[in-house]
Order: C-alpha cells, then structure tokens, then sequence
C-alpha cells in the first residue's frame, strides 16, 4: 500500500468524499462497542440506524440540497477507489436500503428470543461492502468489496439458527457465494495475466489493442467473472440458490438480499463494462444477451405456479434482473440512465413488497407468513398492509402510475435505441407472462371467505418505524410512477465519471 | 511413436515390476499365510489393545471458540508484520493506521471478553452474571418477551 504514503496521505478533499464509508466503518465499531456494554436491541438499533443517517447526511446535501454544500466530486481516492457521481448514487441507494432493512429488522427481531442485536452489526458490514464495491475501480477494491458484502449475509441469512430453512438457507448461500467468488478470483487472474492490471482503466484502454490468444485469454476471464456475478446477481441458469435462499432467510434479510446486494453488484457490473470497455468483447455481449433472455424466462415461467410468496419475489426479481441486463446491453449514456432509474423504481417497490412480508411475519411463528393462503382475505383484516402489497405488485407488473412501469419503459426505449428487437420481445412477452401472476396473488388478496372476518387487525405500531417505512415506500413508488422528473433528474447528475 | 516407445521401456518395465512384486508378496502371503477369526480381532487397533468405548469423543464446543479467537487474531497480527518492514518508509501516516487498526481489534477483543467468548470453563462453574451480555442465548430456552399482538 505504498502509494498511500508517497504522497504523504490523503487530501482534505479525499477525505470529506470517503466521508460516508468513514462514517460507516466508525458506526460498525461503535455498535460493537455498545453491544459489548449492554445487549439491549432498542439502542443497538437506534445506534446503527443513527449512524446510517450519518453516512447518508453527506450524500443527500450533495443530490438534494446542491446549493448549500456540494461533495467535491469526482475524487480517486488511492487506485481503488473512484468516488464520482455514479458511485455517490448508488451509495445513497444502498444506504437508504440498509436503512430500510434495519426498521424491518427492529420490527422482525422484536418477536425473537435469541441474541437480536448482531443482526445489525452483520447488516452494517455487508453495507459497508456495498458502498466499496459501487466506488471500486480496480479487481483488488471489487473482491475486497464483493467479500465484505456478501460474509456477513451467509450471518445474516442463517441467522434464526434454531430453524432449519434459515439455517440451510445461510448454509446454501455460504457454498454458492464461495464457488462464485472463485470463480471471479480466477478470471481475474486470467486477465491480469494478459494485462499486468488491475485497474479498470487501464484494462479498457489496453483492451483494443491486444489480439490473438491474449484476447481470448481475456474474454475467458471475463467470462468466469461474468459467472461469479451472474451468481451473485441470480441470473439463468446461475438462479438455483435463489428460491431457497431467499425462502429460508428471514423475511428483512431476504428484502436486503433482494436489493442492496444486487443494486451494488449491478451497479458494478456496468462501470466495469463501460470503464473496461467489455463492450468491445462481442462474445461476451452475445453470452450477456443469451443471460438476458434466460433469466426473463425461467424467472417469469418458474413464478408462474407458485404458491410462496417469498418464493415468488424470487423468481420475479430473476426476471427483474434479466430485463435491466437488457439495459446494460444496450450500451452508451441512455443505457447507464436507464439502469438507474430501473434499479431505483426495483429497490423501492422490492423493499415494499419484503417490508409487508416482514411485518405479517415473526421469528418462531414456524415459518415467515409466506403461504399466499396466508395472504388470502387479507385485505379484510389489514386493508392498509394491503393496499400497500397491491401497490407494490403492480409496480412489479410494471402497470402504469407505479414505478415499476418508468423503469420498464425505459429499459425498452433504451433497448429501442439500439435496435434490440429479440431482447426486446423477449421483454415484453417475460411482462405479459409476469402480469398473470402478480395479478393472481393480488385477487387472493381480496378474496373474501366466508369464515374471515370483517375487522382491522390493531396494526402495532411497536412495529411503527418498519410499518411508517413501508408506507413511505408506497408513496415514493407513487410519485415515481406519476412525477418522476425529479427523480430521472438526480439519475441522469449521477452519470459515470 | 516407435521413439516414444523406444525412450520410455524402461521406465515402463520399471512399473510393471513394481506392481509385480506387490502383488506377488500380497498374493503369496494370502495364498500361504494362515487365518485367525475372533471377536476382536477384525477390529482395527493399536498395539495390540483392544480399544475400550467408542471414538465418538464429544469434545466441547469451546475449543472450536478458542481456535477460532487464536486464528482471527493471529491473521490480524500478520498484518502487523507488514507495517514493521515498512516502517520507516510508511512514517506517521502508517503509524496512525496502524494505530486505528489495533483499535478496532482491540475493541473486538473487548467483545469477545464481554460476551463471555473467553471464559473457557463451562457456564455453571464460572457462575457467569445475569447482567452481562452472552455471545450465544439459545432462543428455546430463553425467556419469552411480551408477545406482539
């Protein structure tokens, strides 16, 4: 790490932009500190959640109040990392996802016996992997980042150690996410091998001047790279952990699994295309196309007769993931835009949709209230808590007035643009074979059964920060669907470098 | 081909010799050697002690604990030995990574202590506190918290 201290340190500049990581990394050793004091949940949450908002004050000044104070952007803080306005998007997405997941945590964990207060301490380490992998412009910060993210969730997955499907989930996952790790480690061998870096940069800028056996030296590692991300981001036929793994985790973690992890590796996965120039690959973005088309067919196909819930997110956000890689293939400024506002509009409306999960289920109920029969009638006894998960259903549908349908128009226009036209029907027909099942779960919803009572359950409002998140979160799923310039403004800031 | 043949048939003579001789000496000590059966005797054991019990040894969980704490700490200290080759080039900056690095192990540490993690005599003999947090509450046995409605 000699380059650090060549120079003498870092500039003021560097530090204030690494402020969020800083802050973050402060937070974890603080709630260790305030656990190793006193196990009580409410403060070991308030802590954790506290600190989040910490790391986040800087990023939103910078996206939100422009005027006042502007983070000095873009910054290479030593080779690993690159913060710029990409990386700064994505590290408020992230973060506002931990949050998110640290309120259903505190509304989950409160029914459960064993020790609570770890959950969150897991959950920041994994964030914290979330914001160096998005900032990370070399292999060295990506694996770095990548095992930080992804350690702690086999903890957090397995974390119910006393059930089975939780503990079978953290175990499955813990297998998958090494094997995958193994693989990227060895593509990135494969290509330093050729190249003599590590820096994403200098990969893209040697890129096109190598040919013969190095090049497809080059495009083997990419691709064993391609696989460990395809891994960790479910795509067909990498998706076989999927199911069980977000079935058998508990409900908040499964939320978190659902989106920060795969926001943070998607979002690399298009730097590296775009500051690597993979594009210049064209096998790989024949083997990226022939993903696409796989992931919108099993994810939508194997969703079809499902009867979990959990299960069903699932598979969807298998489905999910194939059409932003539609996206990613498309290439070029539009592209870039349109995973950003796809990857907001899937965050929030995923999140919704785990969050209501979350709030029907507790720990040592047996199993998380994930039956769709458990669900049958409900809006006869939790009309808010429905209304909520109609929302979010239809935004997964991508209807149009919810967020989904922004974010599914414009990974068409940008496919458009391209002249995608086979990824392009394999979208729209993945939507329409899509539109069956979420609408099937959401008349189960409304079924009214004879022997279901007319009432209002009293929603606890013990769970009040998870339930007043959730509904934040529908209301946010709104405006993005109805207004969402402001929104498309701040993506469209946050290009790369 | 013939010269491949021609270089390696020594070698390969070599090989079916050997094999020859371990087949001849197990052969003919199976052929000509003489049977004993027993009670024990088809048991594998060691110096001519039937071993008493079985191996199914259950050996406290604390011992995954302690090698566990020994391998995490003992990696971090490794890192230690790369800021010492390199102390004089790294200078004050490197002094204060360090020195934010043995911070957050020791808080780690303090952790651990806390939690119980280093007490390695079983629970009922140390008569751990209630007060003091544990590192491992099983949740079956554990008091039921006021249910949510």
């Amino acid at each position: 790490m000699s380059f650090l201290y060549v120079h003498g340190g870092l500039t003021p500049a560097q530090w204030i932009t690494l402020l969020p990581i800083l802050i973050l990394s402060a937070t974890i050793v603080f709630v260790t500190g305030a656990i190793a004091i006193k196990r009580h949940h409410w403060w070991n949450a308030t802590i954790s959640v506290a600190g989040l908002n910490l790391a986040l004050l800087p990023l939103f000044v910078h996206f939100w109040l422009p005027q006042l104070w502007t983070l000095p952007l873009p910054q290479t803080v030593t080779p690993l990392l690159g913060i710029d306005g990409y990386a700064c998007f994505y590290m408020a997405m992230i973060l506002v996802t931990a949050l998110a997941t640290a309120t259903l945590s505190h509304a989950y964990m409160e029914g459960y016996n064993g020790n609570r207060e770890e959950v969150y301490l897991l959950l920041l380490l994994s964030t914290l992997g979330g914001l160096v992998v998005v900032c990370s412009r070399h292999f060295a910060s990506f694996f770095i980042g990548l095992e930080l993210l992804s350690v702690p969730l086999y903890g957090m997955a397995g974390y119910l150690v006393k059930e089975r499907r939780s503990l079978e989930a953290g175990t499955k996952y813990l297998v998958l996410s090494a094997v995958a790790s193994a693989f990227i480690l060895f593509g990135m061998a494969l290509i330093y091998s050729q190249m003599g870096t590590l820096a994403f940069a200098e990969i893209g800028a040697h890129i096109g001047v190598i040919g013969g056996s190095e090049r497809s030296v080059i495009v083997l590692g990419s691709a064993m790279i391609l696989v460990g991300i395809g891994f960790k981001l479910s795509l067909s036929p990498f998706h076989l952990w999927t199911p069980d793994v977000y079935e058998g985790a508990p409900a908040p973690v499964t939320s978190y699994l659902a989106t920060a992890s795969k926001t943070a590796v998607f979002a690399l996965l298009v730097r590296y295309f775009v500051e690597a120039r993979a594009y210049q690959m064209p096998s790989l973005v024949n083997v990226l196309s022939a993903l696409a088309i796989l992931s919108i067919i099993f994810g939508n196909v194997l969703a079809l007769r499902q009867d979990n819930l959990k299960r069903l997110l699932a598979y969807s956000s298998i489905a999910h993931f194939g059409y932003l890689l539609v996206a990613v293939i498309a290439s070029g400024p539009l592209a870039v835009e349109a995973v950003g506002v796809y990857l907001l509009t899937y965050v929030v409306t995923t999140l919704a949709a785990f969050g209501v999960v979350t709030l029907m289920s507790s720990p040592y109920n047996d199993h998380d209230a994930e039956d769709i029969f458990d669900y049958r009638g409900l809006f006869w006894r939790r009309p808010y808590l429905t209304a909520i998960l109609t929302v979010a259903l239809l935004s997964l549908a991508g209807v149009p007035l919810t967020a989904g349908f922004i974010g599914k128009f414009y990974v068409i226009t940008a496919g458009a643009d391209k002249h995608l036209w086979l990824l392009l029907a394999a979208v729209v027909l993945g939507s329409a074979v899509g539109l069956f099942y979420y609408l099937r779960t959401m008349i189960q919803l409304y079924l009214r059964q004879r022997w279901v009572q007319k009432y209002s359950a009293p929603l606890n409002w013990a769970q009040g920060t998870g339930g007043a998140m959730v509904v934040l979160l529908m209301l946010a799923m709104l405006l993005l669907g109805i207004f969402p310039t402001p929104f498309i403004a701040l993506v469209q800031a946050a290009g790369l470098l | 081909m013939p010269s491949l043949i021609a270089q390696n048939w020594a070698f390969g003579i070599y090989v079916a010799a050997t094999l020859a001789i371990v087949f001849l000496m197990l052969g003919l000590s199976y052929v000509l050697g003489g049977r004993a059966r027993g009670r024990a005797k088809n048991d594998p054991f060691e110096s001519g002690v039937v071993s008493p019990g079985s191996g199914h040894l259950r050996i406290s969980a604390k011992f995954y604990l302690v090698a566990m704490f020994f391998v995490i700490f003992d990696l971090e200290a490794v890192f230690l030995y790369a800021w010492a080759v390199s102390i004089r080039q790294t200078g004050w900056v490197g002094f204060m990574e360090v020195l934010v690095f043995v911070a957050v192990l020791l808080i780690g540490l303090v952790y651990i202590w806390r939690l119980g993690g280093l007490d390695w005599a079983p629970l009922s003999r140390t008569q751990r506190s209630r007060s003091l947090p544990t590192l491992y509450r099983d949740p079956a046995s554990a008091p039921q918290p006021k249910p949510q409605a």
